[in-house]
């Protein structure tokens, strides 16, 4: 292959590549085309007019006048000759010219006898077809009817180009949709809330987080109906928050908005925290202009933290409890040794020594609860019969049944299924379970104490006649760092851990808990395990 | 003035009421009515006429400002000051119970010995 021809080609590729970036093949007819096709027909007096673009195996017909086809085999086109010539190609007569005279469209239909073609630039410069005329017997420009035929050309590659300009302009538009709708779908995935507003003030954007936090499409509701669906407070969740103080009309004034706190209260909601922070879009331009405010729900953290000071102040207070006691009880018997009565002074030694105990337990449910939650606890678990294990527990718990005058029983029947457990934690979940019976029975009630196997479960129950716990309390008495405040179901003499701690053993033994009471009528703890069918 | 013989000690913790009992009973010499909770208070509280009360804060159930409210409205309680016992007495805890009516505030764990004069300091601070 020598050098002319390897560049012969190529341009012949580049020209190629230029006629397909323009997508005009086979596209619908378009009146600027046809215009310039119908001009040239008249003006050149002709009684065919075509835009032809020479395709690889085909000239196509953008526009024609007096011709039915729109297409024919390339080696038939005249055209291919003015592209080559790379300027006007005039054929007074193709019979008489050798290049034509065999052509099928001089022989045939439609008899070209007359041709004039002026190539047509792409807007790189390639030479992708002609503005041609055509006529079916001999004739001749004029060189002003040459000079008319170039400028219609030089309006078909006008054309040609406002044609690659909108090519351009709806690929931006198209590519600028697609990036608004994924702006959109990624601002409504956000779990933060993304709120905007234009230089004027007016709300641009509120995506799917917040028109969820404030319980309405803020955007599509008249200021006058926005208190109908949310109300706004400061961060203290109680103190209403000025309008002139909203975040992001804040952001839209110029002011710095850094980690502003409020609280959202919507309609049907729970009181909801966030922490805005957002500023103009444009600072560099002054006064108040087109802003974003970004809002993160703080409300678990607040939640968390509420808690914890909670559990700090109930802990302190419970470890405080005993160490008044201890600490009062061995005041009076150092000081007065010989003030207080013998009877006294027992007493006193009894309450140090229980006191001292009760210390002793609390930070045992602590440290469990910290190994339970850092998953830090190992079980000891074996497979072994359920009934003992419960027998075991209402004889050590004994004291407590005396201390509160009660009595339990037990009632399984000839039930003693085989469970996978720890023995040692079963008896810890067990004396919780009845030290709770116990403190909240009256004098003299019976606790009863139930092992009853239903399905591939054995269910254990501790049911007291008591004081029971309200519907609304139960949920909550299984939960870390909750003690209820209401008297009936205080679990007086403890961190409020000991039922959470029950729950995450059994939880780890593959059991669940729970409770069913109502108020005033007693109340059933009561623990299921798996049972398992043969002995390990 | 009549001195302060009759004490009203409010208090859910069984160990601590003891305690607190005989540290004002053979300690201070006063005559004590020791109540497991602020509705015992409550209902005790015409019969023994306490010329103070002693209240704990954290109580199950009506706990020591609810008691201490309730107390208020009884005729026989006009004039009695109520000292609050409690483990929590961070200043702005002291001010809130002050706000509230209180007398006094006795931090926990309280010295036994000390507990009466304690008492008795508050009372003439009422009494001047």
């Amino acid at each position: 292959m020598n050098q002319e021809q390897d560049t012969a080609e190529n341009r012949e590729a580049r020209r190629l590549e230029a006629l397909a970036r323009l997508q005009i093949l086979d596209t619908p007819s378009e009146q600027a085309f046809d215009d310039l096709t119908e001009l040239a027909s008249r003006w050149l007096e002709t009684p065919i007019a075509l835009v032809s673009l020479v395709d690889d195996q085909r000239q196509w017909f953008k526009s024609r006048v007096g011709l039915d086809a729109d297409q024919t085999p390339r080696e038939m086109a005249f055209c291919v000759h003015a592209i080559q010539a790379r300027e006007l190609l005039e054929v007074p007569d193709a019979t008489r010219d050798t290049r034509f005279r065999d052509n099928p469209l001089v022989t045939g239909d439609p008899n070209i006898r007359f041709y004039a073609g002026v190539p047509i630039a792409s807007p790189e410069g390639e030479l992708i077809g002609t503005l041609c005329v055509i006529d079916q017997v001999p004739r001749q420009l004029s060189p002003a009817q040459q000079d008319t035929l170039r400028r219609l050309a030089r309006m078909a590659e006008f054309q040609l180009r406002l044609r690659v300009n909108l090519l351009d302009s709806e690929q931006r538009t198209a590519e600028l949709e697609h990036q608004q709708v994924l702006n959109h779908r990624l601002l409504d995935s956000l779990k933060a809330g993304v709120v905007a507003c234009d230089d004027s003030g007016q709300l641009t954007l509120f995506n799917r987080t917040a028109k969820q936090w404030h319980g309405t499409d803020v955007m599509h509701l008249p200021p006058s109906e926005l208190g109908r669906y949310y109300d706004l407070y400061q961060a203290d969740g109680s103190t209403p928050l000025a309008s002139d103080a909203i975040p992001l009309l804040r952001a839209w004034r110029g002011e710095p908005v850094d980690n502003l706190e409020i609280s959202i209260a919507a309609a049907g909601q729970p009181l909801r925290h966030v922490l805005c922070s957002g500023g103009q879009l444009y600072p560099e331009r002054s006064g108040s202009g087109a802003a974003i405010v970004v809002m993160h729900d703080i409300t678990e953290i607040r939640r968390a933290s509420s808690l914890k000071s909670h559990f700090l102040a109930t802990v302190s207070h419970e470890l405080r409890t005993p160490l008044t006691a201890i600490s009062g009880a061995i005041g009076l018997l150092r000081n007065s040794a010989g003030g207080v009565p013998a009877d006294t002074s027992s007493r006193l030694l009894s309450i140090a020594h229980d006191n001292s105990q009760r210390l002793n337990e609390l930070v045992n449910d602590l440290l469990d609860m910290e190994k339970l939650e850092a998953g830090q606890l190992d079980l000891r678990l074996a497979t072994q019969h359920l009934r003992p294990i419960v027998e075991q527990a209402l004889e050590i718990n004994q004291p407590y049944a005396g201390r509160y005058q009660v009595s339990w029983a037990l009632e399984s029947g000839q039930v003693d299924p085989l469970v996978h457990v720890d023995e040692r934690r079963l008896q810890q979940v067990l004396g919780n379970y009845l030290s709770n019976a116990a403190k909240f029975s009256h004098p003299g009630d019976l606790i009863q104490v139930r092992i009853l196997v239903e399905g591939d479960e054995v269910e254990v129950q501790v049911v007291d006649q008591g004081i029971g716990i309200a519907e609304d309390q139960q949920p909550l008495l299984f939960r870390k760092f909750t003690q209820l405040d209401n008297s009936n179901v205080r679990q007086r003499g403890g961190t409020g851990l000991g039922l959470a701690i029950c729950k995450e053993l059994i939880e780890r033994m593959q059991g669940r808990v729970g409770v069913r009471s109502q108020s005033g009528a007693g109340a059933c703890f009561w623990f299921r395990l798996p049972l398992c069918q043969t002995a390990a | 003035m009549t001195g302060l013989e009759r004490i009203m000690h409010i208090e859910d913790d069984p160990s601590i009421q003891e305690v607190a009992r005989v540290a004002l009973e053979v300690v201070g010499g006063f005559n004590v009515r020791s109540c497991a909770s602020g509705a015992e208070g409550v209902a005790g509280a015409e019969s023994f006429a306490p010329q103070l009360v002693l209240l704990d804060v954290m109580m199950p159930g009506m706990d020591g400002p609810q008691t201490l409210e309730k107390l208020r409205e009884l005729p026989c309680m006009d004039g009695v000051p109520v000292i609050f016992m409690t483990a929590k007495a961070q200043v702005q805890e002291v001010d809130a119970y002050r706000a509230l009516g209180a007398a006094g505030v006795i931090v926990k764990p309280f010295d036994p010995m000390t507990l009466p004069d304690q008492i008795r300091q508050i009372w003439e601070q009422q009494h001047d």
